[in-house]
């Protein structure tokens, strides 16, 4: 079956028939699509890292009180005073060093989302 | 064009230049939108799956190696956009071997078309596809009008060798029995 024995009155018959001229405005509603999905991309990267740090967090939080009380008294880190918060060292160090260093690793990722934007 | 322009068009679109995809969907669209709406026969319903399937290829350009050709790969997409809809709406699908094998050569197709003027031609070929298959209508455009190979073909709608000649065979054949049905009387004699 070869396309180059197709009689030409049959193609341009079946050419008529079958080929459609896109809709006015439909390109205009494809390219707008296309700069809302592009958008949506672009504020991903930087939505991300928070999304990390929220989900870390909260791992943290569940995890902490798992860890040995010794552990953190073997370490003799200074005793954080947040009085308006009842978190007990045990649960801050833990979170504080998990946030600081998803900061610092998503530190390149925010830069670049910003410089896309 | 135009695989080098293509090619230079997809590569700028992965390094993000929008206009470079602006020129893709130009290029493509009337033949992706025919494609999709000779399978739905709904303008509404192309003009939505038609956005669809740029926005697809859109997301997953970065994927696209290049290891078939650009118009190929959008059709698979159209392809598999257009039968997702169909699941969707639940709307029925017809195997494209539904009807049952005659043989008519192609030249009598031709005869008869070539007998009438062009408008009628129109006219009464546009009649006869509303009658066939949605897939028959989509093998008979990919093989006759966009000129692709069956293994193209194959790629595109997943279906194997046998059942893309099959398809292709039944389609022109009902088209030609149709065409039998609605052309009139006078045309009728000359078939």
């Amino acid at each position: 079956m070869s396309t180059n024995n197709i009689d030409p009155t049959l193609k341009n018959a079946l050419a008529n028939t079958l080929n459609r001229q896109a809709p006015l405005g439909l390109h205009a509603k494809i390219m707008q699509r296309i700069y809302t999905t592009r958008a949506a991309q672009l504020a991903v990267p930087s939505a991300t890292p928070w999304v990390v740090l929220a989900l870390i967090f909260a791992a943290a939080m569940v995890a902490a009180p798992l860890l040995p009380a010794s552990l953190f008294t073997s370490l003799q880190l200074p005793k954080l005073a947040l009085p308006t918060f009842a978190i007990s060292n045990s649960i801050l160090y833990p979170v504080l060093g998990l946030i600081c260093m998803t900061a610092l690793s998503e530190l390149p990722a925010l830069k670049h989302a910003k410089k896309r934007v | 064009m135009q695989a080098e322009q293509e090619q230079q068009w997809v590569q700028a679109a992965q390094r993000g230049d929008i206009k470079a995809f602006e020129a893709i969907v130009s290029a493509f669209e009337n033949a992706v939108f025919s494609f999709v709406y000779n399978a739905t026969r709904n303008q509404m319903d192309a003009e939505e799956i038609t956005q669809d399937v740029f926005v697809k290829a859109y997301r997953n350009l970065v994927s696209f190696r290049g290891d078939a050709k650009l118009k190929t790969w959008l059709f698979t997409i159209a392809h598999n956009t257009t039968a997702s809809h169909f699941r969707k709406k639940e709307l029925p699908t017809t195997p494209v071997d539904d009807a049952p094998p005659s043989q008519h050569p192609e030249s009598n197709l031709a005869d008869a078309l070539s007998s009438i003027n062009t408008a009628e031609r129109n006219h009464y070929l546009n009649l006869a596809m509303e009658k066939i298959a949605p897939q028959q209508r989509q093998l008979i455009q990919l093989f006759y009008l966009e000129e692709l190979s069956i293994k193209e073909i194959e790629a595109i709608t997943g279906l194997n060798e046998g059942s893309i000649k099959t398809g292709i065979m039944r389609g022109r054949n009902r088209l030609y029995t149709l065409l039998q049905t609605v052309l009139p009387s006078e045309t009728q004699s000359l078939l």
